[in-house]
């Protein structure tokens, strides 16, 4: 852990590029964290719009329904963060997309939903992105359990939360606990970009 | 008697089966085939490797469950 904070951490930031996979309830959060601890440039990629029900966790406005939710949460950022450079980029990911969406990044951020473009993802930057860190979320829905929002490291891959514990009918994605794990992404990024590279 | 060669799944010491591929232990872990990532010894193995690539006695599975949700 890093518990003394200086100036070459933060020119370290101030020079580093993460990726966020997905702007919902895990990517809207974990940007804006990102972007006020100081990273320098984000990159977002996302492709849908925002909706009134995403409002229960993720970082937007009744005001920014059916605006492109990466346009809206560059303008988030820009509203508490102005130092951050954030590129958007409106694409869905596709296998071997990878390594062009997310170039030059150190680390890159899985927030995205549906289990399978979640593993589609992995998968591509682990075989095509050999450079980089990656935070991935995994089991966040429900309420409560905050222990089992554990992070565990696989090689270059950081997965944070139970690996169990799925959105469905019953099952809530709500803010807290998603929001939980989207700062726990952010702090486990922000560590490895320091040099930090324990879970 | 000799020592039953076995493998680790997850951290956990589990026997051996010559001939096991990564796909049988995942459908043997739940039929319903989970999503995942699986690492071997540090490696990744492709999904499209799943079904060929068979387990060694005495390396480390390690199997990251990728559930809904962001």
């Amino acid at each position: 852990m890093i518990s003394s904070w200086n100036d070459a951490h933060r020119r370290r930031l101030a020079a580093a590029r993460v990726g966020v996979a997905g702007a919902g309830g895990l990517g809207s959060t974990c940007a804006i964290a990102l972007a006020r601890a100081g990273v320098g440039a984000l990159v977002l990629v996302d492709f849908d719009v925002v909706e009134l029900p995403n409002l229960n966790r993720q970082a937007y406005t009744v005001a920014q329904v059916g605006r492109l939710k990466i346009e809206a949460l560059a303008e988030n950022i820009a509203a508490c963060a102005p130092g951050c450079r954030v590129h958007q980029l409106a694409r869905r990911h596709e296998p071997g997309l990878a390594a062009e969406l997310f170039a030059g990044c150190q680390v890159v951020v899985e927030a995205f939903d549906r289990p399978e473009a979640k593993v589609a993802l992995l998968e591509d930057l682990l075989e095509h992105l050999p450079e980089a860190w990656i935070v991935a979320g995994s089991g966040i829905a429900g309420i409560g359990g905050n222990s089992s929002l554990a992070t565990k490291r696989f090689g270059r891959l950081f997965v944070v939360g139970d690996q169990r514990t799925a959105a469905a009918p019953g099952v809530p994605l709500l803010g807290p606990r998603v929001m939980a794990a989207a700062a726990l992404q952010a702090n486990q990024a922000l560590a490895l970009l320091l040099g930090d590279t324990d879970a | 008697m000799p020592e039953r060669p076995i493998f680790t799944l997850n951290d956990e010491l589990r026997p051996w089966q010559a001939g096991l591929t990564v796909q049988e232990l995942l459908h043997e872990l739940d039929p319903a085939m989970p999503i995942a990532v699986v690492r071997i010894d540090g490696d990744h193995i492709a999904r499209k490797d799943w079904s060929t690539r068979a387990i060694a006695a005495g390396e480390q599975v390690r199997v990251v469950y990728i559930i809904a949700g962001g």
